[in-house]
């Protein structure tokens, strides 16, 4: 039980700071202030990670939290991506009367984010992805008060509910088919059910019940991720409403949202894997086309980057679909030809976590650059308003291409590192085609070619940007108005890109160390349910050499 | 303590750490920045020909196997084993990448002293991108690792882009945004091929951990072709479609018939060193990716193309030759004719027999050489009366007798003078296709004699005849896009004068090559030749598969015909 409190110290930090600051709020306090505050309480929750992280648990008692070493890998760089948005955040909130309000909210934000990271409970996980729902409704109003605000805002406050109650409607189910609220023992029950009777024989496994809750939890993660068909928000409130609170929709719901989808349907519907894939694969083919498609159209910047991000939620649910191949067909994929297991890229839903850090990483310094180049209420709306900006801000120009180069998936940058894995994921999806031949399953195969025509697609509307910066002469001479503390966030960020593109190696180690903490047996930290599913998944005939 | 191994390394980081001086001390003014430049890319050079003297084609290592790849440098990089992919940071030189990577480093000068005058405007940047791409070119030659080469594959793209982008002519911005988005969209499907060979080959070994390296991977899956009858199978299935996938990309970049839109727009809008790059090097690119992974990994899906790859190759000689022909813009017309003389290049490469492949080799070679002096020649011209239309100038040769020179010594080694490099090559080329398919050698033949009339025609136009500079007799659209400071130094015939000394040491180092390639090809030749002979290898063996597969499915085919005249009911 105390471990429950230790594990989720650090959210406690942040969010009870946060109520601090919205109370402090109604004090006279220097709104200049707010923002360095929120970054000592942002270096105070990193202290509470710092020492949470040394906290073990036991496998065997049931808690509702948990946390594999990969999560806190994901726990560290939310603080990051956290520190980063406060930072870009500070020169425009310096003079505003609701700092105090607007950081108190962030902070909280952030701490739903955190744990839905570590929540191993579906009420809790519910709890926490409304944390961020709810400060977001608030942050959005605060931004900007006209009728594209009014209207961005309430239209995302509509569709956020009504997906929320898809989701919990979809938990619901989950509960009525095995009893229980726990993520660990729901996969277990699971696996105990449907795990051994093998779900790749039709009609064998997957009852329908589990099937509806795995199509309503993709449907109402599928509004946070921003995947189409769930997607129509994004676009009216990203032009609706600022550069910053639109760069933290395109950043904070897409990591809660990828996180919780892994931690219940990759790793506890055991049993699902085949329906699974298939909504993961389909929803990915369509979600970077139609991403892609309609980005190529756009001329207001936020605009053009939501359908970006929509397309980049559609390359990670590239991985996700491998991820259900692979803990349905272990052998069958990346997993392994072989005995001892990885081939040393990251496995499907590892590359999606790789994919989602790179992507959010980027976002942030390219948004970042948007709210440095904003003033106080005026917006860079139109895409020309960019042009030229290799002449009058070098500087920031160099580091918006450093981010839309890596988005566009160009070598040596995160996108490409990022890119590589999920590819790869998807082409070691195997299919036997006649005695002891194993070639690449066509679908995914498919989805391959997709994805990098995609990303040739892609390569067009960010190439355009960048050459309306660079090959352009400017038009007038931009007025920043979003001070040093945000420039200094977007060339903080391109300096993490650049460190992540030339030297990917620490992030590839702490991805490939999920796979060491799961086979060591002394590993307490480890989440006692995957250990199980990864037992069930290999005890399960296997009826493929 | 310099040691041969890091030669590579060397002559990537070199320009790497010249193009970030340029950039810290832009503040000294032009002069500075440009001899700089000048004076890191002949360091380089130095480093490459000490590369080319110390490379030993006939180097054996302890167990008394050929060492073809030496001055090897292997840097732990994404990963390592257990911990992430493999992925190292591995350069090493063989006979192949040899003479490419020589011949980057050996472009870069004239590239530079042609943009001595013509680039004023922000120097620093356009120099820095300029070694920037010479680190990234090298590095696409050098690298030893599948995706460390893909890696400066794209990498490429990105200063050439602004190169074009920003210092390039009037229509720069579609040029470089074409250019980009077409070699990417040909090159992530490349990435797909590269990615399924490295998962193939752990399929077919059974290894838990990817090999990245490109020799393991071309020699691993050759090994395990030859036993294991599970990976005959599966890549007698999967072979094809890696093919297509490389392909893709890389025929874009050759640029191969059908695809070669994005060329003559890119070479025209290029400035004069973007040009004699992209040319000279970028193009080699494609061809290089044919030779070291089309050829040695999937030979049985390269005979199953032969036809395919080799009538494309045909139609781009011809047809860009006769698009050259029809060109008013002398760069256009250089641009048309590096379609035409790729075609000879991978004509050569899919003979698929040494011969052939050392044609093609030394094709790219020479056409780097001849096309790239072309350009830096156009330049020079263009430079002094600012248009590129062919009708505007006549005899040149009296007012500029050593530029006519020069000229005609490369117009000559381009269209296959015997005596200069550029015959070796053809006729090296050709006779591989010959034993291989001597229609397809028949045909490209009219290529040359296509060659070598828009090529002495341009000449004759411009060089011989009446004498008339551009600006003087009612060529008012041409002088147009002259400063108006310029214009006025027409009236003196002084002001333009021959090639200056920075001239000729720009073009006088590439005619070197092209007359030594000429006269003693042996000397090249004999540098590529186990290299070759060692893709060879795996082509033949490639080809016995290609035999066995084809009878394979000849018998299954004629037993299905026999097996329905037996049963006419089904």
């Amino acid at each position: 039980m105390w471990e429950t409190f230790q594990i989720v110290l650090p959210q406690t930090v942040l969010a009870g700071l946060a109520c601090l600051f919205i109370l402090g709020g109604t004090f006279s306090i220097p709104a200049r202030l707010w923002g360095p505050l929120a970054l000592v309480a942002l270096g105070l929750s990193a202290g509470a990670l710092y020492y949470s992280a040394g906290v073990t648990i036991d496998p065997t008692e049931p808690l509702a939290v948990s946390r594999s070493a990969l999560d806190l890998g994901i726990l560290w760089s939310c603080l990051l991506i956290g520190a980063l948005f406060v930072l870009i955040s500070i020169g425009s909130q310096s003079q505003s009367a609701t700092a105090a309000e607007f950081y108190g909210l962030l902070l909280l934000l952030l701490s739903g984010v955190m744990l839905v990271t570590v929540a191993n409970d579906l009420i809790l996980l519910f709890l926490s992805l409304e944390l961020i729902s709810v400060p977001t409704y608030v942050l959005l109003y605060l931004g900007r008060h006209d009728n594209a605000s009014q209207e961005a805002t309430t239209k995302y406050f509509l569709l956020s509910v009504l997906s929320a109650a898809i989701l919990l409607y979809g938990f619901a189910f989950l509960y009525g088919l095995t009893g229980n609220t726990r993520l660990d023992a729901i996969q277990t029950v699971l696996s105990t059910t449907y795990g051994a009777t093998n779900s790749d024989t039709p009609g064998a496994g997957g009852s329908p019940l589990g099937i509806i809750a795995l199509l309503l939890i993709f449907a109402g993660l599928g509004f946070k991720i921003a995947a189409v068909p769930f997607h129509f928000y994004a676009p009216d409130v990203y032009e609706g409403t600022t550069a910053f609170n639109a760069g933290l929709l395109a950043v904070a719901p897409k990591i809660a949202g990828f996180v919780a989808l892994i931690h219940v349907a990759s790793y506890s519907l055991v049993g699902f894997e085949r329906t699974g894939q298939q909504l993961a694969l389909i929803l990915a083919a369509i979600t970077m086309t139609g991403g892609n498609c309609l980005a190529l159209l756009q001329t207001n910047i936020r605009r053009l980057l939501a359908y970006s991000s929509i397309a980049h939620a559609g390359y990670m649910l590239i991985g996700i679909a491998a991820g259900f191949w692979e803990s349905w067909n272990p052998e069958l994929s990346l997993q392994g030809a072989s005995e001892s297991g990885r081939m040393g890229l990251p496995g499907g839903v590892e590359a999606s976590l790789l994919y989602l850090l790179a992507y959010s990483l980027t976002s942030v310094g390219l948004f970042g650059g948007l709210v440095y180049l904003a003033r106080p209420g005026r917006e860079i709306n139109h895409i020309d308003e960019l042009t030229g900006l290799g002449r009058t801000q070098p500087l920031l120009a160099a580091a918006l291409a450093v981010f839309l180069f890596s988005l566009a998936g160009i070598p040596p940058l995160p996108g490409f590192w990022a890119k590589l894995s999920v590819f790869a994921t998807a082409l070691s999806v195997r299919q036997e085609v006649e005695a002891g031949v194993y070639v690449i399953h066509p679908a995914f195969l498919w989805l391959a070619v997709i994805g990098v025509v995609n990303a040739a697609i892609g390569g067009v509307y960010y190439l355009k940007l960048i050459a309306l910066m660079f090959l352009n002469d400017p038009l007038s001479t931009p007025r920043p108005g979003g001070g040093r503390p945000a420039l200094a966030g977007v060339l903080c960020a391109a300096a993490l890109v650049l460190a992540f593109g030339l030297a990917p190696r620490m992030v590839f180690k702490a991805l490939a160390s999920r796979d060491d903490a799961a086979t060591s047996a002394n590993s307490s930290r480890l989440n006692p349910g995957r250990s199980i599913e990864r037992l069930a998944s290999q005890s399960r005939p296997v009826d493929r050499p | 303590m310099f040691q041969l191994s890091q030669i590579p390394f060397l002559m990537v980081t070199l320009p790497l750490a010249g193009a970030l001086v340029l950039l810290l001390t832009a503040r000294f003014g032009i002069e500075h920045v440009r001899r700089t430049a000048l004076m890191n890319v002949l360091l380089t050079f130095a480093v490459a020909v000490v590369m080319v003297v110390r490379y030993d084609p006939d180097r054996v290592d302890d167990n008394n196997q050929p060492q073809l790849i030496q001055m090897a440098m292997v840097m732990p990089w994404v990963g390592s084993p257990g911990a992430g992919p493999d992925i190292r940071f591995a350069l090493g030189i063989d006979g192949i990448s040899l003479w490419l990577i020589a011949l980057s480093a050996l472009l870069m000068i004239p590239a530079v002293l042609v943009s001595w005058e013509a680039v004023q405007d922000r120097p620093a940047a356009f120099y820095a991108l300029m070694l920037v791409l010479e680190a990234g070119l090298i590095g696409v030659f050098a690298a030893q690792d599948i995706i460390l080469f893909y890696v400066f594959f794209e990498f490429t793209l990105i200063p050439l882009f602004f190169m074009v982008g920003i210092w390039g002519g009037q229509d720069r911005r579609w040029a470089a945004r074409k250019f980009f988005i077409y070699t990417l969209a040909g090159s992530v499907l490349t990435f797909l091929g590269l990615i399924a060979v490295v998962l193939s080959y752990s399929w077919m070994s059974g290894n838990s951990e990817l090999t990245f390296s490109i020799p393991a991977l071309t020699q691993g899956i050759s090994q395990q072709l030859a036993v294991n009858p599970e990976a005959q199978a599966y890549w007698a299935k999967a072979s094809p479609w890696i093919f297509l996938a490389l392909f893709a990309g890389f025929a874009i970049k050759v640029p191969l018939f059908p695809f070669h839109t994005w060329l003559p727009l890119a070479h025209v809008e290029a400035p004069t060193a973007g040009s004699v790059l992209l040319a000279g090097v970028l193009l080699k690119i494609g061809s290089y990716g044919f030779l070291r992974f089309a050829l040695p990994l999937v030979p049985e899906a390269c005979f199953r193309f032969f036809d395919f790859v080799s009538i494309l190759a045909v139609i781009g000689i011809i047809y860009g030759a006769l698009l050259a022909l029809a060109q008013d813009d002398i760069k256009k017309l250089v641009a048309y004719s590096s379609v035409s003389h790729m075609g000879f290049c991978l004509l050569g490469l899919f003979a698929l027999n040494s011969v052939g492949i050392t044609g093609g080799l030394l094709q790219m070679i020479n056409h780097g050489l001849s096309t790239g002096a072309l350009f830096a020649i156009v330049g020079m011209l263009y430079e002094r009366y600012h248009t590129r239309d062919i009708q505007a100038y006549h005899r040149m040769a009296k007012k500029y007798p050593v530029m006519a020179f020069i000229l005609l010594i490369v117009v000559f080694s381009s269209i296959g003078l015997p005596g200069l490099n550029g015959f070796t090559g053809e006729i090296l080329a050709l006779m591989g296709m010959f034993k291989s398919n001597w229609l397809y050698a028949v045909l490209s033949l009219s290529g040359i004699i296509l060659g070598a009339w828009y090529m002495l025609w341009l000449v004759q136009r411009t060089f011989f005849g009446r004498l008339r500079e551009p600006g003087h007799e009612g060529h008012g659209h041409a002088a147009s896009g002259l400063a108006a400071h310029d214009a006025g130094d027409y009236s003196s015939e002084s002001a333009l004068t021959d090639l200056n000394v920075r001239e000729l040491c720009a073009l006088v180092p590439v005619v070197v090559l092209i007359a030594w390639i000429g006269i003693y090809p042996q000397y090249f030749i004999r540098r590529m030749e186990p290299s070759i002979s060692q893709v060879m290898r795996q082509v033949d063996a490639g080809f016995q598969r290609y035999e066995q597969f084809r009878a394979v499915s000849q018998n299954e085919r004629e037993g299905k015909i026999f097996a329905r005249a037996e049963n006419p009911a089904d």
